[in-house]
């Protein structure tokens, strides 16, 4: 252990999926090793509007929501009760299976199991945190609940941030996955993109196009020696994870593959394994011409002579593409793989496509393959990448000295200043050009993080790029979005919907822009814990950065461009956006006019009912004399929690006091702290 | 037919339909480097800068009568800015930067015309050729962006319409960069290609041409280039296109194809008024007649209309006005991740010729 | 010039100002119409428009002026240009122009 930091193997303990193959992880595997292909014609919609009609939707008869939502599917609260259920299935599932079904069953307390939700689900009825909420209330879990959207790779990256609160120890027990439905809309825009097969999704062969498909999934992850002694087994070992992002295109992958590459560098780099030892790439293979070119020459940049040996196989042509929950149900079908000794095959492979990978394991029976190691990796809108490496044997955390992060600069823009700005007078790189499909949430976060920047002093340019991370709190997306998404419905009907309007109503999208926009291209994430939203996103950046030594800084902070107004309190003015700059000191740049040089002491996160938790990590051996808190008091919006965040650093800086602690509590989501020292201090 | 001119007619087909490759030996490499790199380019460029991270931006660089001075593509990588420009010699650009340049801004510029030289590969198949020297990675390389292969930078840009690169490197590695490109396209049917090949593809796509049409003393306004402008900008030229545009603008370039020949100043009539001239003509050797641009007035500067003569010493030729490019590209149908020139059978590609 | 070539001229003005529209409102393009010239290229160099636009401008051509464009839209001709669209617009309307098709 290090200064608050396990350095012990995460075990992965238990697993439950829902998919378009059968409603658990059983069947599952079955179709995948049976060549089954879950890709059939849509059933639940009305498809004939459209040139494809193909999906790979849950049966829907295993399901009780699904007969309810035949007939008015447009109803938001139809695919949430859909998605609810589906997540529902798959986390008792886990449970069950990692042998904790009978205790969270029982009520009995579980406020050390935390749940990390990865989902896509654009439109909401309320703010995203809510689901995860509801969920945890419905399953009976009481700890940390962590959401994670980042659109495609939302459960991969979930399994990754789980891995961290282990790592953190800020969970004993840490249920990661998530779920998305096929919904109307989603078919919609995706076929308004042209990226639909017109037939069956065929990874890296032909015809070019994906088909989009549902589920749900859950991993249990937990540290090494904790499950046996109730009897689960350890199943596999979560070694590492990467984050990144292309910063190139909402919806189209950098063609030349580095994002894809630079999460899978992160996550064999984290997992502290050589490229050369990998047995199996399960690939993002979502079939569209944009990802498989683009995919496969990231998967050779960062595997380099290995790629054109290891078998890359994509389970998206039996699976289709079940967005938010694709990564963790082939993070569980790559886990059989490694424990049947079988890779799945890539179904519907037909004639390959020129520059794909030379063994993507065609055919519809799986390959008797010896698996030690193995990479599962996800891209998604906005150029969110994320990868994990799954291993036989216990690969302890490769924890290297943790490094001191320092906070270097702040950047907020106000509610009411949106109109006003230009985000190019922050960055003269910016081009009108590229503002041009920006909406509120999207310039607002730009601009707060390039204030943060530049406070600092800090360039992102030439290999800092893929060097400076962003993670960013939000609770929905665009309203300005939303809006123009819903009034493209009205106006032009589904067949005709907005590509653009479809394209930033993920959550992810105001990050996506942001870190294209400023060259943030390392680690990525959008999370949200409601209120706290902010505070956990710094929390997270700060772990992220401390103990690995393949990047330098994150951007983290929150947005939310319609900010509820608070009645009373210091802030009159409400901040749609604010971001802070953690670096990690190591080559620190210049310190700007406008930097602050403060260090990021600790941190923490714990669920909402204890908040004291989160401050014990913050702060292992107890406070410093002198300590002042700076406590989030019932404000509401992504951006609540990070106003006592500014006024902690003011009053360091002003010399008031030589330590803060800012703390902020989301009833239903969690609570987190973070320690500030003055430097000298 | 002279062999020349059937050198030219292979050329002209490879380029629609294979892969050519051309020492592009009118193109010149001017390096910017400094904290005022970016804002030295946005004074001689007329429009506004947004290539950044290994972009490359079409730019426009205008004289103080707003006539274009210098066309470029401008390759930008964080400080460091390479200007590779064709019209004026090394000499004029760097007289130009002298006297546009404020002296006290932080501006380095190093003149690489004489050490570095650029090889131009264009095609339908042009991308499989440079995969073939540069690697798989090469076919991720995105329109208009730029990447180093060994001593070269390899340029995704060209001026015909079909997949272009433009390698720059150092001069005593050309030659040796050509045998390898000739040994690597032998199978691709690759032919050479020349200056002239290259400005007749030009013209045939829409695109400017500095050499031809450029010459002519015409604002960005008349050349249909004002997405080379920032109007409210302070580049080289902008205030006289201020001024120029508020005097009200009576002509717009057009194309026009002709079946007979007709010359550079040729009058251009459209019933019995004359309402133009003739700026640059070429041979299309794909479509087998004359491809024309020329001044017209507004009132008539339009695709469709297939009554205009244009007055040769020889008599009256017909002439009728498109709207470019006047061929399919068959590039627009050629996608690397999809096709191969081996299986160049089985692509579905409409008619060469646009008709 | 006689009255057809005025009207038709005329009548093409009409439909260029209709697809500058289109562009600077559906597409966010931040510039005055009068700079958008009709030979100007749309995707890649010119107006930089990308493949989102592209699908937005299939929608609003069939949305404003009823001209359907398939599957394949990048790489037809038409679609290059303010021009090229207008071409595929005064196509499809019934009454032909002056000129027979546009090339």
């Amino acid at each position: 252990m290090i200064g608050g930091h396990s350095s012990r193997a995460v075990a992965i303990t238990g697993r439950g999926a829902v998919s378009a193959l059968g409603a658990d992880c059983a069947a599952l595997w079955d179709g995948v090793t049976a060549g089954t292909c879950g890709i059939h014609r849509i059933a639940r919609f009305d498809t004939s509007a459209f040139s494809v009609a193909t999906g790979a939707q849950v049966v829907s008869g295993a399901l009780r929501t699904a007969a309810a939502v035949v007939g008015d599917v447009s109803q938001h609260a139809l695919t949430e009760s859909l998605c609810l259920e589906l997540a529902s299935r798959a986390l008792r599932e886990a449970l069950r299976d990692a042998r904790l079904w009978d205790h969270v069953a029982a009520r009995a307390a579980t406020t050390h199991i935390a749940l990390v939700f990865g989902t896509g689900l654009g439109e909401l009825t309320r703010p995203l945190h809510e689901i995860a909420d509801a969920l945890a209330n419905e399953v009976g879990l009481d700890g940390i609940r962590l959401t994670i959207s980042t659109a495609c790779s939302s459960s991969t990256t979930a399994i990754g941030l789980g891995h961290a609160l282990i790592a953190m120890q800020a969970a004993d027990i840490v249920v990661a996955g998530g779920a998305d439905v096929l919904t109307p809309e989603v078919f919609a825009g995706f076929h308004a993109l042209g990226v639909l097969s017109p037939t069956r999704c065929a990874p890296f062969s032909t015809p070019a196009g994906t088909t989009l498909g549902e589920g749900a999934g859950f991993l249990v992850l937990e540290p090494a020696g904790q499950a046996p002694t109730r009897g689960a087994e350890e199943l596999a070992w979560l070694a590492g994870f990467g984050l990144s992002c292309d910063a190139w295109h909402e919806t189209s992958p950098d063609p030349k593959g580095t994002g894809i590459e630079r999460s899978i560098s992160a996550a064999i780099g984290h997992a502290g394994i050589d490229p050369a030892t990998l047995d199996y790439v399960n690939a993002h293979g979502s079939g569209t011409q944009a990802n498989d070119g683009a995919e496969w020459l990231g998967i050779r940049r960062a595997l380099g002579a290995r790629a054109d040996a290891v078998p890359v196989s994509s389970t998206k042509g039996a699976l289709g593409h079940a967005q938010g929950a694709a990564g963790v149900l082939e993070a569980i079908v790559t886990m059989e793989a490694m424990r049947h000794g079988m890779i799945p095959p890539t179904l519907n492979f037909s004639l390959p496509r020129p520059f794909g990978p030379p063994d993507p394991v065609a055919g519809d029976t799986p390959r008797p393959c010896h698996v030690d190691r193995a990479v599962s990796v996800n891209a998604a809108f906005g150029g969110a990448n994320a990868a994990i490496v799954i291993t036989r044997a216990p690969t302890p955390i490769h924890a290297s000295v943790r490094r001191v992060i320092r906070l270097r600069g702040l950047g907020a823009l106000s509610a009411a200043d949106i109109a006003a700005f230009d985000p190019r007078t922050e960055d003269a790189r910016i081009s009108p050009d590229e503002l041009r499909r920006c909406d509120p949430s999207s310039r607002a976060l730009t601009v707060a993080c390039a204030r943060a920047l530049r406070a600092a002093g800090y360039r992102c340019t030439g290999e800092q790029r893929g060097r400076t991370g962003l993670f960013v709190g939000q609770i929905r997306p665009s309203p300005a979005s939303t809006d123009a998404f819903v009034a493209s419905i009205a106006s032009n009907g589904l067949p005709q919907l907005s590509a653009s309007a479809f394209a930033r109503v993920v959550l992810n999208a105001a990050a996506g822009t942001c870190a294209r926009l400023l060259s943030l291209r390392g680690p990525h994430t959008v999370l949200t814990t409601g209120a706290t939203s902010g505070l956990t996103a710094l929390v997270l950046a700060a772990e992220h950065l401390a103990f690995r030594d393949d990047l330098d800084a994150i951007v983290a902070g929150a947005v939310d461009e319609e900010p509820p107004r608070q009645s009373g309190g210091d802030h009159a003015i409400v901040d749609a956006a604010i971001c802070a700059l953690l670096i990690a000191d190591t080559g620190a740049p210049d310190v700007g006019a406008d930097g602050c040089d403060l260090f990021v002491s600790g941190w923490g996160i714990a669920p909402a009912t204890e908040s004291r938790r989160a401050v014990t990590l913050a702060a292992p051996s107890g406070l410093p004399p002198g300590t002042t808190r700076f406590i989030h008091h019932g404000a509401v919006g992504a951006c609540a929690s990070l106003h006592p965040l500014v006024d902690a650093v003011r009053a360091l800086q002003a010399g008031d006091c030589d330590h803060a602690l800012v703390t902020s509590t989301t009833p239903g989501a969690a609570s987190a702290a973070l320690l500030l020292t003055r430097r000298g201090q | 037919m002279s062999v020349n001119a059937t050198l030219a007619g292979d050329a002209a087909l490879g380029l629609r339909t294979s892969v050519i490759v051309t020492r592009a030996d009118h193109m010149q490499l001017l390096r910017f480097r400094g904290s005022d790199a970016r804002r030295v380019l946005e004074r001689l460029c007329a429009g506004a800068i947004r290539a950044r991270d290994g972009q490359v931006q079409h730019v426009l660089l205008l004289d103080m009568h707003a006539h274009p001075f210098a066309d470029a593509f401008l390759l930008a990588d964080d400080d460091v800015y390479d200007l590779l420009y064709e019209g004026p010699t090394a000499v004029a650009m760097q007289a130009h930067v002298a006297e546009h340049v404020p002296h006290d801004w932080d501006v380095a510029t190093e003149d690489l015309t004489a050490t570095h030289g650029v090889i131009g590969v264009d095609g339908p198949f042009a991308w499989e050729l440079v995969s073939r020297i540069a690697g798989a990675e090469s076919v991720g390389l995105p329109y208009l962006t730029f990447f180093h292969v060994e001593s070269f930078q390899c340029i995704r840009a060209g001026k015909t319409g079909e997949y272009g690169y433009l390698f720059v490197g150092p001069r005593q590695q050309l030659n040796d960069l050509v045998t390898r490109l000739q040994a690597a396209g032998q199978s691709l049917d690759l032919v050479t290609g020349s200056l002239q090949v290259l400005d007749d593809a030009a013209l045939e796509s829409g695109f400017f041409n500095i050499r031809g049409e450029g010459r002519a003393a015409l604002t960005p306004i008349e050349l249909q280039l004002q997405w080379r402008v920032l109007f409210d900008g302070d580049g080289v030229g902008v205030e006289t296109l201020r001024r120029h545009r508020a005097t009200g603008v009576t002509a717009r370039v057009t194309t026009l194809v002709a079946a007979e020949q007709v010359l550079i100043g040729d009058e251009v009539w459209l019933d019995e008024q004359r309402v133009g001239t003739v700026l640059n003509v070429v041979w299309s050797v794909v479509r087998g007649d004359w491809i024309l641009l020329a001044l017209l007035d507004r009132g008539c500067a339009v695709p469709g209309i297939d009554r205009f003569r244009v007055r040769t010493t020889a008599g009256a030729v017909g002439a009728r006005s498109v709207s470019p490019p006047v061929l399919n590209n068959a590039s627009m149908f050629i996608s690397p991740q999809m096709h191969s020139f081996a299986t160049r059978g089985e692509i579905r590609l409409p008619p060469l010729v646009r008709r | 010039m006689d009255s057809a070539i005025v009207e038709y001229v005329a009548r093409r003005q009409v439909v260029l100002d209709q697809l500058r529209h289109i562009i600077i409102s559906a597409l966010h393009v931040d510039r005055p119409p009068e700079q958008l010239d009709p030979d100007t290229a749309l995707f890649g160099s010119g107006l930089g428009l990308d493949s989102i636009d592209a699908v937005e401008l299939v929608v609003a051509m069939d949305m404003e002026f009823g001209v359907q464009l398939g599957n394949d839209i990048f790489g037809r001709a038409e679609m290059r240009t303010l021009n090229g669209l207008a071409d595929l617009v005064l196509r499809a309307s019934a009454s032909a122009p002056v000129a027979g098709s546009a090339t």
